[in-house]
């Protein structure tokens, strides 16, 4: 195999592990909550501080992860103030993108470089951008695992979780800030345009099957993981973008699995 | 003797400008088995989130075992069953066995999976509900009053000391039902359990009950009126609730 000699082609396998992970771990919460379109809402901001970089010459996933926790952050404090949550989304989502084609505009269009944060490129993975996904995955699967409790149980029941004493609103935010960390891992490898369908389809096939909670989570990163590195070696191989590729793997899976269960359930 | 564990101390509470609590004075002691009733919007589920910390009352003040409401850390020992219907999603993959061991995160802190001990609990909270048997399936795969076992069955594994139920047996065909108070009347004569019932049903819950607490935005004082029980005035009913007062009385 060729493909595992070419240093940009390990990078990217590295980076899709992390992408792979992160973004299927934090989607089992956001599909469960009904928080499925915050990735794609959250995306959005992120093409906003990509211009930003790219138009002060600030790196790109620096401002574009500040820009990203900064939106998730207002999300929250919308829903707080008793707007609804997809009204919160609406407004960030747009917020964000209209910063970014005005940056756009004022620099006159930009260089090749924003195509790639858009659609995701197996090339352009850099040693500095692995150190910045790698450090980035680690926490959001980190964080995952240490709040494994209290985020299954304000996913499951809200109110009850808020009744036992839970710090509901720390909580809440820290979902939305590993969300919008999720969102810059994956900008790199999948591109911001297409991150919330890896967020979401993972779950949506497991929980086809899934009976508990642990068994979704454990799949859904199963599920992830062959999406992406199943795209990655379609992009090498065909020379096409890897996020297109990744996300039409995803959902190819999710086709075939829906097919079998159907299949299953009508003979057994 | 009596040994108050919540005081409500003149609590109103509005939505905006909708009054829904008004000047509530009352007190449950340990050991009682309440049954808190009024007509639909009479702020019976209101005052339960006041007492809960979900809400803040506008006025007045909320004493929980002897503690301020604001000092009080102790939630574990408050165990709240709400209203299924509002609060659950029937796809939602999660077992039995998970939704039971949320009842012990209360006493596992941030970052500690759950011990031996609490495994333990959640074991025996299942046989006591009798459902250990389907401690693996999911849990809308299981009848109303299954499921509603084990929204209680997650409030006892975080060992309470009161437990709160909102309407418990909507949903729950009249058999499960008998089974249901027989259940509650054990936790609270042989567990020591002090039980609050929420329900507007009241020919159901008096006959279970050791004292009434009529609500309609504010406690009545003088127990519920017949009145007060009967918006419609029916003869017949009228009879009915007079049955009912006198077999409460008489427990008391």
């Amino acid at each position: 195999m060729d493909f595992f000699q070419y240093a940009f082609m390990q990078r990217a396998l590295i980076a899709g592990l992390f992408v792979a992970l992160s973004c299927s771990l934090i989607g089992v919460f956001l599909v469960l909550r009904r928080l499925s379109l915050i990735g794609d809402g959250l995306a959005h901001i992120a093409f906003g501080g990509l211009a930003l970089g790219l138009f002060t010459g600030l790196p790109p996933m620096i401002t574009a992860l500040g820009t990203t926790v900064l939106g998730a952050l207002c999300i929250q404090w919308l829903k707080q103030k008793k707007v609804a949550a997809d009204a919160a989304i609406a407004v960030i989502f747009s917020m964000g993108l209209a910063l970014g084609v005005v940056l756009v505009s004022l620099a006159r269009g930009f260089n090749i470089d924003l195509f790639s944060f858009l659609f995701g490129s197996i090339l352009a993975v850099s040693e500095a951008d692995l150190f910045t996904v790698g450090v980035l995955g680690v926490v959001v699967v980190a964080a995952v695992i240490i709040f494994y409790k209290e985020l299954l149980y304000i996913t499951f029941d809200e109110e009850a979780a808020k009744a036992s004493g839970l710090p509901i609103g720390f909580l809440n935010a820290l979902l939305m800030v590993l969300t919008a960390i999720t969102v810059i891992v994956a900008m790199r490898v999948v591109g911001v345009l297409l991150v919330s369908s890896l967020i979401v389809l993972p779950t949506i096939t497991v929980r086809l099957f899934s009976r508990s909670f642990k068994q979704t989570l454990v799949y859904s990163a199963l599920f992830g993981l062959l999406s992406v590195f199943l795209g990655l070696f379609a992009a090498f191989y065909l020379d096409i973008a890897a996020g297109g590729a990744i996300v039409l793997v995803a959902g190819a899976l999710f086709l075939l699995v829906s097919l079998l269960h159907k299949l299953l359930n009508r003979n057994g | 003797m009596h040994e108050p564990i919540v005081e409500f101390q003149n609590v109103s509470f509005s939505y905006g400008s909708r009054v829904a609590l008004q000047h509530v004075n009352a007190v449950i002691n340990k050991g009682d088995y309440i049954g808190l009733i009024g007509p639909n919007g009479a702020g019976k589920t209101t005052l339960i989130r006041v007492l809960l910390g979900l809400l803040k009352p506008s006025s007045g003040n909320v004493r929980l075992y002897g503690k301020n409401i604001k000092e009080f850390k102790d939630w574990h020992k408050i165990g709240y069953v709400q209203q299924k219907a509002t609060t659950f999603d029937a796809t939602f993959p999660v077992t039995v066995e998970e939704v039971v061991a949320m009842g012990r995160f209360a006493f596992a802190g941030v970052g500690r999976p759950l011990d031996h001990h609490d495994r333990h609990r959640i074991g025996d909270v299942l046989k006591m509900v009798g459902l250990d048997k389907v401690a693996d399936r999911r849990v809308g795969e299981l009848s109303g009053g299954q499921q509603q076992k084990v929204f209680i069955a997650r409030a006892l594994a975080s060992d309470p000391d009161l437990l709160i139920l909102d309407e418990p047996t909507t949903g729950v065909d009249v058999r499960s039902q008998h089974e249901f108070y027989h259940f509650l009347h054990d936790l609270n004569v042989h567990h020591r359990l002090t039980l609050v019932l929420i329900s507007h049903d009241t020919d159901v819950v008096s006959t279970h009950v050791s004292r009434l607490l009529c609500i309609n935005k504010t406690i009545m004082d003088h127990g519920c009126s017949i009145e007060f029980l009967l918006p419609s005035h029916k003869h017949n009913d009228v009879k009915k609730n007079e049955q009912i007062f006198k077999r409460v009385r008489h427990k008391h």
